[in-house]
């Protein structure tokens, strides 16, 4: 089949039975918008563009937060040959200086000629102009329907298709480029005979945000690129109320939806016997989960629960990936239960290899396989030496084939160390068994202590399993305070206000008992102290920078609560709280 | 300030938030979910949700970031309940 520039899928869409649905909080439906009409909506928006003085190849950043004006804006974009960034759009209007302040470098690096938003936006958004120098204006999407453009924009396949900025942090924005070949190629494997196997009946159901890699790729166009359906739910809806995520896949026959890890222990935890009596979840034959570590228990307590109203364990499909290889790396096989590999802790830590184990509790790690690489794409584990191991050996994942993307905007060094030697490095650690990957953390977090290699999501996981721990809020970190030895520092949230005094030497126990580790030292932080990237990663960096830098105070003893100080810790406190990605914990980049 | 169980709206809405919290919590008005009571962002879209199961409301998504403490809350399904009687 061949390939499709956006502007062309869209074209192609049209002639299909296939759109999109939008749906209110309640998950029913608001309105619709066959790919006929989002075609004429684009030309329109397109036209508006072209007619605001925007150029095809210029870059605007996409400031929209409803689904409907997102999409719209962004396949305008598309179809009128500009380039357009996603970027989150601010939680709370009366937090906007944060917002801007968060906001600015990545208009900055993503190098925009404008800003598309709202007009209810606007009017903050404004600021852009004066602090970003390429931004000649900001636009509202309301007031954009210009003469319709006569003819899609004319792109090739090695064009730049649009920027993502999902992956890096906040403060350090990398906007990475896409092309056309690489967005084709990447949903055509998502959607061909090695991954869904789409067909025209299938539906699908996102309540992902749109500016999100995983929502945007994943989800909408993946369906664009086929020409099936799928309905929008918006992410703030399915935080409050997740039985409404389940009840609209039964009312609606859904086939396909994804979420990370955190939603499917959100739905064990927070849906009740009421509102499971008339679900009925038989139709849902790909349940993906992916954008953070899956773990095999999560997997397998909300199979049971929901296996009684029809859900089958055979359709999860636990995958890896990563903004810069697009979005999808490696898929299981369809029907399918969750492969889960049992491996020895110790020998995983100190001898990087997964040596199966048999024995259960601490002294095993249980890791789900997320796959095999598509075809025409190449997955390999390489040493520090950048040979290739052995399966059952740890090391870097790297990446090669038609999905990895161009490189960072602007940042030539970086992409040139990203992709040394023609493969991506992708900063995860793994390793393939029978020629499936299993993720097991990431390079650059990995502590190191007497030459031992420890995974920092391990350690928070333990420490999360305390009682009074605030769950997704422990940050695990290697140290070295001159002395040339990583000291392991645990910094964590209560869930209380006032946390239990033995808070800290309880979770010093519990994650000797569970790896094996002494950690130095446990510092108890206020809540909303341990900030989030955007992609809602637990920002380890930053959390390590400020006790390095003595922001973390700790008045006296070697595990003493701590006071929050400093002008930095106190505004990146307010946009914690205020920006919405804090409720999305773990949609990262990654997969 | 009044205090939040003054009424039964009040004493309802602590009923909820102390399930939400599932530990014993003796909240005043202006004691905030997130700082004081240990609420993530979660768990105060979670406390919206049986609010609105117990009073049988409807918060709007967009009006859940202002209910930043106990009085908020309260004040809030007030609002929305004199909504509700007099349409």
């Amino acid at each position: 089949m061949a390939l499709l520039t956006l502007p062309e899928a869209v074209c192609a869409a049209a002639r299909t039975g296939g759109g999109y649905g939008y749906l209110a909080e309640d998950g029913r439906t608001a309105s619709r918008q066959s790919f006929a009409e989002l075609l004429d909506d684009a030309l329109s928006i397109g036209g508006g563009l072209h007619d605001a003085g925007l150029r095809p190849g210029e870059t605007i950043a996409v400031i929209v937060p409803e689904a409907r004006d997102f999409l719209t804006a962004f396949l305008g974009a598309a179809c009128a040959g500009l380039v357009p960034a996603p970027l989150y759009p601010p939680a709370r209007l009366d937090q906007f200086e944060a917002y801007l302040r968060q906001t600015a470098p990545a208009v900055r690096v993503s190098r925009a000629a404008a800003v598309v938003t709202t007009t209810g936006l606007r009017r903050i958004l404004g600021a852009l102009q004066a602090d970003v120098s390429t931004v000649r204006a900001v636009l509202a999407i309301e007031r954009l329907r210009g003469p319709r453009l006569q003819a899609v924009a004319p792109v090739k396949l090695d064009d730049p298709v649009f920027l993502q900025f999902t992956s890096g942090s906040t403060s350090d924005p990398k906007g990475v480029v896409l092309t056309h070949r690489n967005l084709a190629e990447n949903v055509t494997a998502i959607a061909g005979p090695h991954g869904l196997r789409l067909t025209d009946t299938d539906r699908g159901i996102s309540w992902l945000p749109l500016f999100h890699d995983m929502g945007l790729i994943g989800m909408a166009l993946t369906v664009l690129y086929r020409g099936c359906f799928t309905d929008f739910l918006s992410p703030l809806a399915f935080l409050k109320r997740p039985a409404t995520w389940l009840r609209v896949i039964s009312r609606t026959r859904a086939t396909i939806s994804f979420a990370p890890n955190f939603a499917y222990d959100l739905c064990v935890r927070r849906v009740q016997p009421r509102d499971m009596a008339d679900l009925d979840l038989s139709c849902w034959r790909v349940a993906g989960c992916g954008a953070e570590p899956v773990r095999a228990e999560t997997l397998a307590a909300f199979a049971k629960k929901f296996a009684d109203v029809g859900f089958r364990a055979e359709a999860f499909l636990p995958c890896y990936g990563m903004a810069e290889h697009t979005l999808a790396v490696t898929f299981p096989p369809l029907d399918r239960a969750p492969r889960v590999d049992a491996v020895n802790a110790e020998q995983l830590s100190s001898a990087r290899r997964a040596v199966p184990s048999s024995t259960g509790g601490a002294a095993c790690t249980e890791l789900v396989s997320c796959g095999r690489p598509f075809p025409g794409h190449d997955v390999r584990i390489a040493g520090p030496s950048g040979r290739s191991l052995a399966e059952r050996h740890v090391g870097q994942i790297l990446l090669r084939g038609p999905s990895v993307f161009r490189g960072y905007l602007g940042r030539e060094d970086l992409s040139r160390e990203t992709l040394a030697g023609g493969w991506l490095h992708s900063g995860d650690l793994g390793y393939l068994a029978d020629g499936e990957l299993y993720v097991c953390g990431r390079v650059k977090d990995t502590i190191i202590v007497n030459g031992r290699n420890y995974y920092p999501h391990d350690l928070e996981q333990a420490a999360s399993d305390v009682e009074g721990v605030r769950k997704g809020r422990v940050v695990a970190f290697g140290t070295q305070p001159g002395t040339g030895r990583d000291r392991i520092v645990i910094v964590l949230e209560p869930i209380h206000g006032q946390p239990a005094g033995d808070l800290a030497e309880r979770v010093r126990g519990r994650v000797v008992e569970a790896t094996g580790v002494l950690v130095d030292e446990v510092v108890v932080v206020p809540s909303g102290t341990i900030p989030k990237t955007t992609s809602g990663k637990l920002q380890r960096v930053r959390v390590r920078q400020w006790y390095e830098s003595g922001v973390l105070l700790r008045p006296r003893g070697v595990t003493s609560r701590v006071r929050l100080v400093g002008y930095l810790v106190r505004t990146q406190l307010v946009y914690a709280r205020a920006h919405a990605a804090d409720m999305l914990r773990g949609l990262a980049g990654r997969h | 300030m009044t205090p939040p169980d003054a009424d039964t709206v009040g004493r309802d809405v602590l009923t909820v938030l102390r399930r939400v919290c599932r530990r014993p919590v003796e909240p005043a008005a202006n004691s905030t979910l997130a700082a004081d009571l240990g609420f993530d962002s979660l768990q105060t879209l979670e406390f919206v949700a049986e609010l609105e199961d117990r009073f049988g409301i409807i918060v709007p998504i967009d009006q859940v970031p202002r209910i930043q403490t106990v009085g908020e809350a309260v004040n809030c399904v007030r609002s929305l309940l004199a909504e509700n009687v007099h349409p």
